[in-house]
């Protein structure tokens, strides 16, 4: 059916555009919150990225743990902070430069592995429903760094509400 | 609505003519109508109900003028809203504030895609689809906060914060409770979940015989989905007596409308889920029939259920104050999220025994 | 239920190997329970029950060491079971155990809450000893995120404190950009191989390899690099050092930089050599007409982490800052035992680990009492503190000539150890040069690291005091200078002991 990988590709086009533009307005925005906004559409973004490789239950995830989790929790940090924040920027341009220099270094290594890898490669699967799967192995092969994880969440979990608190209580 | 499609394309000759791709946009394109116009004719409908409820809750009559029993009421309203004037106030964020109602409407709108009214009359069976409608919220969530930012209103950020505050509370029970589901169910589509239903309502997952655990889980989802939806006494969002209007006070005419079809739509889907995820969906105690005649029993059993619980959303409106900020948080950190995880906790080790 | 079929009869053998983190995690919920009970009122009491879950821990651990486990891998091949990584385990616990006694001298956590204090250490105990036996890529990564959450939460523990503040900041900031470079070498070599066993890379990955593995594999060694702070990602230990309240640093110094290098053992061991996998090629890199091997990386990274370290402690005046300069230079030694990577390395390296877990918790008790008695973090203050702390000095003494690597302690040996292996290596290959100026580099260290370590001693004994602390010396003090001075001249004396213990350790990974 050669429409729908026509399909396949344009839809993978429009999503890595979504996904590049707003990572660059996310980076080089001057105020916080609209980084923040730009933020979602590159989220979102990805969970398409996400629906194209087939990993339907990954793509949803994505979607509720970062933008419905994450970058709520975001804004709203950023929403209760003082508005002056949004005036905030590297004004200092050696600073600039030597991120900038760091950065494209940093891009042109990943670009260079990218595009000299030998990249291990699998046959492209149909969508087929990945859940069943993802939750055996969880319970199977990954049963021990899926029952850390719980341990970490508690840590992340009294470690933070140990630095919010504003009383210490004897 | 694949299956249509494919049976489409393999029985009609003169579709095999055009690239299928066209086919599918198509097609898609008409569900996307359907649906929009089924959300738009139910909100006239339910706006009038809801007005006419409120009246005779209070002892009066709500709208008479326009047409018998102010029958027209709603219709007159939209055709003013579509007439007014599209104002984007100067100092807004002008992209956040365009952005931010097509934001809210989608979210609103897409979960549309996965709910069946019948065995067969639904547009997709997303092997994800309860997963996926708790996504969407996210989309909801962003644009009202991108609403309450863009309008550089004070009141409107109230809103927008009040209601990003109370998302963040809400979703965990929510999600919780729908796991308590899919806990019996193993499966995440709505199909598999209502099949796991039989047709008597003892058979349902609101029954405490067939579970004790999601007859709990199914008060929490719908006390949950109220603070979703933002309606009494879950409403701060939008308190008209404290915030003016919230997140949307600056908008005005279409973008207004947008913002109005999506909170009755978001209603409309939290009953519509309620009653597939608990109340046992299509399955009812009329006869049962295939084809057509059965979509349409399907039909006639999915809204009398989703209209009931519309109804009691209306019902708790009239009865019930607001609650303050810190008694929203309480009630879902203190009370729903620890209530669910006991229930989610009961019915697995029910699940693992039986 | 087909797939639950094999799980009901490995999942108990599988469970007994972890036992020791097991009990560590009984012991979190423990004392998250007990400080609910008590609400927080009586501090000591929770010490006490950190102190017997780390002490259970032990326990089962000296168990799994004199009965070993059947199988050498665990949980599907997620985690490796042998002496290496128990002896390792061991080292986490004892260094664990030494910071609980070192919270319960310190005034700094006191006014603070310790039920969660005790949680985080011990969540982080718990994902060190899984970082260094993991042998996946995901338990590694999860292993080394626990421990870095709890490390952050703990080092801005005393949070009325600015500068203690300022260095979680610090630490959270570097320590997220170092685990997304990390995160993306993973991601890149999952996509060479296709598979994220560690091992398993050994047959994929072809000796001859290309320059992308080698560019993936230090993106994965950033991160790593940064937990034991090697140089050029050492930004943020004098700053976190010194802020944080010190018995964590003297625990981030100590038993995070050694779970740093476990983790680097954990992948150099394989890809690198053949010590543990026979027949195993090593990965020799292919850039341009150049063979780039591991150890030139590891010559580089060492000779200026222990370089960098030493030259710039020499300018410190906080005691706290110096000592963290003093552990950079440390990590750069035990690089060195990286560069060469044999077995007799392997050995070198884990007895200074077991030494320089005495060592340098021993120092950061001295400063602790310092701080305690002065309430001052310059060493310009501790004038001729010798006539009022006598034993505090003579401890601290022992502790930094040790710490110099001066015959009659036990520093001596950890570094006669390292660069004796670094000769051998020297003496046994063609390239001498270079494996004899790694060692020249070393001892030339070494006795610069001598001055700042010595100055200090100068100021407390020789100079003359500006005026009288007064705050009176207690037994307890003594008692824990002894301990740390009594194993420092043990490791000197008697070291064949443990040495004996290390060979077998190291002898049961080697094939």
């Amino acid at each position: 059916m050669a429409g729908k990988e026509i399909a396949i590709i344009i839809v993978f086009y429009v999503t890595c555009g979504v996904v590049v533009i707003s990572a660059l307005i996310a980076v080089f925005a001057r105020s916080v919150i609209n980084a923040a906004f730009a933020l979602f559409f590159t989220l979102c973004g990805m969970a398409g990225f996400y629906f194209l490789l087939s990993a339907d239950f990954l793509a949803i995830v994505q979607i509720v743990v970062y933008a419905g989790g994450i970058l709520v929790l975001l804004l709203f940090g950023i929403l209760l902070t003082h508005r002056t924040l949004e005036e905030l920027g590297i004004e200092k341009r050696t600073t600039y430069i030597a991120g900038t220099i760091a950065g494209l270094a940093f891009y042109l290594i990943l670009i260079f592995i990218i595009a000299q890898g030998l990249w291990h490669q699998i046959p492209p699967k149909p969508m087929a429903p990945t859940t069943a799967t993802i939750g055996r192995l969880l319970l199977t092969k990954y049963l021990l760094p899926f029952e850390i994880s719980s341990v970490t969440l508690l840590a992340a979990l009294i470690g933070s509400a140990y630095l919010v608190r504003r009383k210490e209580g004897k | 609505m694949r299956e249509l499609i494919e049976y489409l394309l393999t029985h009609v000759p003169l579709l095999t003519k055009v690239p299928s791709i066209f086919v599918y946009a198509v097609f898609i394109l008409i569900g996307a109508g359907v649906v929009l116009g089924y959300i738009s004719v139910m909100v006239i409908i339910w706006v009038y109900l809801e007005r006419k409820v409120a009246g005779h809750i209070q002892a009066r009559y709500g709208p008479m003028r326009v047409g018998p029993h102010g029958i027209l009421q709603t219709i007159a309203d939209a055709i003013k809203l579509f007439m007014k004037e599209d104002i984007i106030i100067p100092t807004s964020h002008k992209v956040l504030f365009i952005i931010a109602p097509f934001l809210v409407f989608f979210g609103a709108f897409a979960p549309f895609v996965v709910l069946p009214y019948s065995e067969s009359l639904y547009l997709s069976k997303m092997n994800v689809g309860v997963f996926y409608l708790l996504a969407l919220t996210a989309f909801e969530v962003i644009g009202i906060i991108m609403a309450g930012w863009g309008s550089n209103n004070k009141w409107a950020l109230y809103g927008g914060m009040r209601h990003a505050a109370q998302m963040i509370c809400y979703e965990l029970p929510m999600g919780i409770s729908v796991l308590t589901v899919v806990v019996f169910t193993g499966s995440l589509t709505l199909h598999g979940i209502t099949n796991a239903q039989g047709w008597l309502p003892w058979q349902w997952f609101i029954s405490p015989l067939k579970s004790p655990f999601t007859f709990i889980a199914g008060f929490v989802f719908y006390i949950a989905g109220l603070a979703a939806t933002k309606r009494v006494p879950f409403d701060l969002p939008e308190a008209e007596s404290e915030l003016v209007a919230g997140y949307h006070a600056e908008y005005s005419g279409m973008r207004f409308a947008f913002f109005f079809l999506a909170e009755y739509t978001a209603m409309y889907l939290v009953c519509a889920v309620t009653s597939l995820l608990f109340l046992g969906g299509w399955n009812g105690p009329l006869p049962r029939a295939q084809g057509w005649l059965g979509n349409l029993l399907g039909l006639i059993n999915v809204l009398s259920k989703t209209y009931f619980l519309l109804f009691v959303m209306l019902w708790l409106r009239w009865t019930l104050p607001r609650l303050r900020i810190d008694q929203l948080l309480s009630t879902s950190l203190k009370y729903l999220l620890p209530i669910s995880l006991g229930a989610l906790l009961g019915a697995a080790i029910q699940s693992a025994i039986f | 239920m087909q797939w639950t079929s094999g799980i009901i009869e490995q999942l108990p053998r599988d469970l007994s190997t972890i036992a020791p983190e097991i009990a560590l995690v009984i012991t979190i919920l423990a004392l998250i329970l007990i400080d609910l009970l008590m609400r927080g009122e009586v501090s000591f009491s929770i010490s006490f029950f950190a102190i017997i879950g780390v002490f259970i821990s032990l326990h089962l651990l000296f168990n799994a060491f004199y009965n070993p486990a059947p199988s050498r891998t665990a949980f599907w091949g997620l985690l490796a079971v042998d002496k290496f990584t128990l002896f390792l385990k061991l080292i986490f616990l004892l260094s664990t155990f030494l910071v609980i006694l070192l919270t319960l001298q310190s005034n700094l956590i006191y006014p603070y809450r310790v039920g969660e204090y005790y949680t985080l250490l011990l969540t982080a105990t718990m994902a060190m000893c899984f970082l260094v036996s993991a042998r996946n890529f995901i338990l590694f990564y999860l292993a080394l995120e626990t421990l870095s959450i709890s490390s952050y939460v703990l080092a801005t523990y005393t949070k009325r404190d600015v500068f203690s503040t300022e260095a979680g900041l610090k630490y959270l900031i570097y320590g997220a950009a170092a685990s997304a470079v990390m995160l993306f070498g993973i991601s890149y070599l999952y996509g060479l191989t296709g598979t994220l066993d560690i091992t398993a890379w050994v047959n994929v990955l072809t000796p001859v390899t290309s320059l992308t593995v080698l560019l993936a594999l230090l993106l994965v060694f950033v991160g790593i690099a940064f937990k034991i702070s090697a140089v050029p990602f050492h930004f943020w230990a004098p700053d976190v050092y010194q802020g944080a309240p010190t018995p964590i640093t003297a625990y981030l110094s100590v038993a995070s930089k050694i779970a740093g290098f476990g983790a680097l053992f954990r992948v150099s061991l394989p890809l690198f050599t053949d010590l543990i996998i026979p027949g195993s090629k090593k990965i020799l890199l292919m850039l341009g007409p150049y063979h780039f091997q591991f150890a030139t990386f590891f010559w580089i990274i060492s000779v200026i982490t222990m370089t960098f370290g030493n030259l710039v402690a020499l300018r410190q005046n906080n005691l706290k800052r110096l000592l963290a300069y003093s552990s950079i230079a440390h990590a750069g030694y035990i690089l060195m035992g990286m560069t060469v990577l044999d077995a007799a390395a392997l050995k070198a390296m884990l007895f200074y680990f077991l030494i320089y877990m005495f060592m340098n918790i021993g120092a950061f008790y001295c400063a602790i009492v310092l701080e305690n008695k002065t309430r001052i973090g310059d060493i310009t203050h501790y004038k001729g503190i010798v006539n009022e702390y006598p034993y505090l000095v003579v401890g601290f003494g022992v502790i930094l000539f040790s710490l110099t690597g001066i015959p009659p302690f036990g520093g001596f040996i950890g570094k006669y150890l390292l660069f004796a292996a670094v000769v051998n290596k020297a003496l046994s290959t063609p390239h001498a040069m270079f494996y004899f100026s790694l060692a020249i580099i070393g001892v030339l260290n070494s006795v610069i690291s001598l001055y700042y370590y010595v100055r200090i001693l100068k100021i407390m004994v020789l100079e003359s005091p500006a005026k009288k602390i007064g705050v009176p010396w207690t037994p307890v003090e003594s008692l824990l200078i002894a301990i740390f001075v009594i194993a420092i001249f043990y490791l000197f004396v008697l070291w064949t002991q443990p040495y004996v213990l290390i060979e077998n350790v190291v002898k049961s990974i080697i094939v």
